[in-house]
């Protein structure tokens, strides 16, 4: 199941890593190649597929091969390192951890094998199986049961034979690494055994149970076939023999159905819908697909049921006879050609797994033999080194190593040996020495003997006498003795005194160290307490001066929107007075107007007076030439033509001047009318003034009324703060009393201590002068029992020596004769020795022939 | 044709002092005033206007606001409305005319200005 992949490529042409990677990828796809044929034919003998679904098989298959490989690289892990080794090998650059990395892949390759083989495989199968079911609905769940049956068939025919092939391939690069590695416990550490029992239960696993569930299985599908075939053929027969009765249309009212029959469906062909049915079945069972397909008869399975149908003539109905498999007896099947076939191959798989697992145990047992043989013929040198990943690999490390203690062993014993031989040639030579000169030592020691026995008579005498002096010393002493300790016993309760009154004192004067901190500290909060204080009434001030200060706007601010206020009014009252400035000028005009018109209708009057006196003027002129004709009387009437004429011509100039005055008096109304006109305008321009301030003013009356009410809030907030600060003022005045009357009580504490300590330092004093004393005096009393005890000791010394003395005597007096006596034997010995250093030489030149069989 | 009724929306007294003298050279006008937006709109529901004066920025309902009840009520659709802006406040002006102003005055306000607009949207003479 494996490919090459990238790491072949790379490595150069040749390369011994290179040539195992393709021969492992050779025999595992010769392998695969082999599995994937017999689980075909297995499949085959046990599926009842169309072509088609086989087809869509083969598809999901050749997807699945290709996810298997990827997936079997986690598998190849121990392969990937030995073929690492075999290129650095070849390159020589491998190191001892590479080697020790390689061998215990060496170790590793047989489980790696034989897991993927039982992993892979079915897990490969199974997940063919459910792809092929998710595609084709028909697949039955006892399809993908089938295949994964087959998977582990095939998983477990492929196993043994690639294991143990590979194996054989391996064993000389793992008989080198061994050779490399020579140390057994290394090896040991480096390989992850896998046992013996394993690999024994996966024979038999292979041998025994696979073969056993296969055979069933085929057996089972092939009673499932026959009566399934049996049943078909009945079921045809039926149809036939029900349409040949009612050949004209395929109906079920037409059918004579006994109880035996089971049930019937009548299904339309093209919709597949169910038309009608009789029996228990009719209703559950759906037209098979098969159907759909156009063939005019056939049978299969379907949900337990066995189905056989006929399409009509015309081609549009389908009968379908169904029989439950349960109302089917069981019948008897013989033995059919794929069951022996593949029983048949599963003896063959069987014997050869057997066969290779015997192998691969013998020839481990036949090296481990042939190695003991070798050590108990004396070889102890290294030879060929037997490795297995099972527990004969650490059978073989253990011979190893025993191989190496024991020759570790004999090579101490061949050193050993030869000292012996080089000490007894030694012993040889002493022995005769040994032998004269105790010979002359028995003489010596005779006399020797004599002059001790005189010396010992004169230590007796001077013995006795001092023993006399020691024992009046002893008494004098003892009674030095007793005054030292009565001395010693006052000493010693002067001194526990001493100590008491020292500790004491440094308990006062902790307590006075206490005290002085804490006046320390009170001072240091009564400073705190006052800095509080003026702090806090320092807060007060700047809040009362807040206080003024927000006072003084708030009344600066009120005064500002009552100015705003006034000027807003008098902004108002200005617009007042231009709109009746305005409604004057409107008046003003209007009669200036009004006098204009009156002073053209004047002007009217006046032309037509002025037309008057122009006729008259005229009449006048005719009257005096009538009365100048007339004569005399006409004279009268002349004078008065004269006089209306004269009179006419005053009212002409006249209307003239009015002319001209009517004439002044309308441009004077026409230009008063544009100053008005002007003023006006002026007086809106002025109300548009005004109204700007007055709205200026009236947002400075806001803003001043909103920031008058913003200075209340501070007031009455800084009112407040004042308030509390008085408040806390008040407390740190009790907190300041209650600090002083704190610091006079510390004060008065720190005087009673002054008191305390100077009594406590004249008891002191007092109880070192008594100590002191004492001390003086057991010192005294020291120096007499020193004095004594130099006496008393050089007596006991004196005494001592003599007793020594005497003891020596005795005993020199005693070794004399043992030392006689050793003589002698030393004589006796000397002889024996020489004789048994002889018989020791022999012994260890035996010893060295016996060794030199041993091969180093 | 009769009297005209024209309501003037505005919380400045001074400003209304203004338009009223600017007004009054109408002839045959009534004019009502209004102090804020609520008073406006409780104006211009109870009685009948032939035009209204609306401020922008005043106290309790702003002129848009009121601009925009105005032009939701059915009856009030067609009232002409004028609204006075701050010179400057061009997105509240733009805001007030989207709303369904029908014309703008700017402060500082000119008397002939509001007359010329007024006598326009009431069509007289």
């Amino acid at each position: 199941m494996s490919v090459e992949n990238g790491h072949a490529e790379r490595r150069t042409k040749g390369s011994p890593g290179r040539r195992m990677f393709l021969r492992w990828n050779l025999l595992t796809l010769l392998s695969g190649v082999i599995n994937v044929s017999v689980i075909a034919i297995f499949l085959s003998r046990l599926l009842d597929w169309g072509p088609a679904l086989w087809q869509r098989f083969f598809v999901v298959v050749a997807v699945w091969i290709v996810a298997l490989v990827v997936a079997s690289q986690m598998f190849q892990q121990a392969i990937r390192i030995l073929v690492h080794w075999l290129d650095l090998e070849a390159a020589g650059t491998a190191t001892e951890q590479d080697d020790l990395r390689a061998f215990g892949a060496s170790i590793d390759v047989v489980r790696e094998v034989l897991l993927s083989s039982f992993i892979l495989w079915p897990s490969g199968a199974l997940a063919v199986g459910l792809t092929l079911r998710m595609w084709v609905p028909s697949v039955t769940a006892w399809d993908v049961g089938t295949l994964l049956l087959a998977g582990a068939l095939g998983g477990a025919f492929s196993s043994p034979f690639v294991t143990f092939l590979f194996k054989r391939d391996i064993a000389p690069i793992r008989a080198r690494l061994a050779r490399t590695i020579a140390d057994p416990d290394l090896r040991a550490k480096a390989a992850r055994p896998l046992p013996l029992a394993w690999k024994l239960q996966a024979t038999v696993l292979i041998t025994t149970v696979v073969p056993v569930v296969a055979m069933l299985s085929v057996a089972q599908r092939q009673v499932g076939m026959a009566v399934a075939a049996v049943v078909h053929e009945q079921q045809q027969q039926w149809l036939d023999d029900r349409i040949e009765q009612s050949p004209a249309a395929l109906s079920l009212a037409s059918l004579p159905i006994s109880a035996t029959d089971g049930s019937f469906a009548l299904y339309d062909a093209e919709t597949g819908s169910l038309v009608g049915g009789r029996g228990p079945d009719a209703e559950e069972v759906a037209m098979p697909a098969d159907i759909k397909a156009g063939s005019g008869v056939g049978s299969g399975f379907v949900d337990g049921r066995y189905l056989a149908w006929r399409t009509s003539e015309d081609g549009r109905r389908v009968l379908v006879a169904m029989l439950r498999a349960s109302a089917l007896p069981a019948r008897a099947i013989g033995a059919t050609p794929e069951l022996l076939g593949l029983l048949l191959l599963a003896l063959l798989v069987s014997c050869a797994s057997a066969q290779i697992v015997a192998r691969d145990l013998s020839g481990g047992l036949t090296a481990l033999r042939a190695e003991a043989d070798r050590i108990a013929r004396g070889a102890l040198d290294r030879a060929e080194i037997f490795e297995s990943e099972d527990e004969l690999g650490d059978l073989g490390r253990a011979f190893d190593r025993m191989r190496q203690a024991l020759r570790e062993t004999v090579g101490r014993v061949t050193q050993a040996a030869e000292r012996v031989e080089g000490a007894a040639a030694e012993l040889g030579a002493v022995g005769g020495a040994v032998a004269a000169a105790a010979a002359d030592q028995e003489q010596a020691v005779t006399r020797a003997r004599a002059s001790t026995d005189a010396v010992r008579e004169q230590v007796a005498g001077i013995t006795s006498s001092a023993q006399e002096l020691s024992a009046s010393v002893e008494e004098s002493s003892s009674s030095i003795l007793e005054m030292g300790a009565a001395g010693e016993e006052l000493n010693q309760t002067a001194s526990v005194l001493s100590g008491k009154i020292d500790e004491a004192s440094s308990s006062i004067e902790q307590m006075i160290r206490s005290v002085t901190e804490m006046a320390r500290h009170v001072e240091g909060l009564s400073e705190a307490a006052i800095e509080t204080q003026s702090s806090v009434e320092e807060m007060a001030g700047s809040m009362r001066e807040v206080d003024g200060n927000a006072a003084e706007t708030a009344r600066l601010s009120a005064q500002v929107v009552s100015v705003a206020e006034g000027g807003r009014q008098k902004v108002q009252e200005t617009i007042t007075g231009m709109e009746a400035i305005r409604d004057a000028t409107d008046t003003v005009e209007q009669v200036i107007r009004g006098l204009g018109g009156r002073a053209k209708e004047i002007g009217a009057i006046v032309d037509v007076i002025d037309d008057v006196a122009d006729e008259t003027n005229l009449l006048a002129l005719n009257a005096a030439i009538i009365a100048a004709q007339a004569g005399e009387q006409g004279r009268a009437f002349s004078v008065v033509a004269d006089e209306i004429k004269e009179l006419a011509d005053r009212v002409m100039s006249s209307t003239k001047e009015i002319g001209t005055l009517i004439r002044a008096v309308q441009e004077e109304s026409g230009a008063a009318i544009t100053a008005i006109e002007r003023g006006s305008e002026s007086v809106w321009v002025g109300v548009e003034r005004s109204a700007e301030a007055g709205e200026s003013l009236e947002a400075i009356t806001r803003t001043a009324r909103e920031s008058g009410q913003r200075i209340a809030e501070i007031v009455a907030a800084v009112q407040e703060q004042s308030k509390a600060a008085g408040h806390v003022q008040t407390l740190m005045d009790g907190i300041r009393v209650s600090v002083e009357q704190l610091r006079s009580a510390t004060r008065e504490q720190e005087e009673g201590n002054e008191v305390v300590l100077g009594g406590t330092a004249t008891m002191r004093d007092i109880s070192q002068q008594v100590y002191r004393t004492t001390e003086e005096q057991a010192r005294g009393g020291n120096q007499i029992r020193a004095g004594v005890e130099v006496v008393r000791q050089a007596v006991e010394r004196i005494y001592q020596a003599l007793q020594d003395q005497t003891a020596a005597c005795q005993q020199a007096a005693a070794f004399v004769g043992q030392v006689s006596e050793g003589a002698r034997a030393n004589h006796e010995a000397a002889g024996q020795a020489e004789r048994s250093t002889g018989d020791l030489r022999a012994a260890a030149e035996t010893l060295r022939e016996e060794i030199g069989r041993f091969r180093l | 044709m009769g009297r005209h009724r024209i309501l003037i929306v505005e919380d400045s007294p001074t400003m209304r002092q203004l338009l009223v003298f600017a007004l009054k050279r109408l002839k045959d006008i009534d004019i009502v005033e209004a102090q804020d937006g609520m008073d406006g709109l409780r104006k211009v529901t109870s009685d009948h206007f032939d035009l209204a004066l609306v401020d922008i920025n005043m106290p309790v309902m702003d002129g848009l606001k009121l601009i925009s009840l105005i032009r939701g009520e059915e009856s009030l659709k067609s009232m002409p409305i004028v609204v006075i802006t701050t010179e400057g406040a061009k997105e509240d002006r733009e805001r007030a005319l989207a709303l369904g102003a029908d014309e703008y005055l700017c402060k500082p306000i000119q008397a002939n200005k509001v007359l010329q607009v007024a006598k326009g949207l009431l069509k007289v003479g």
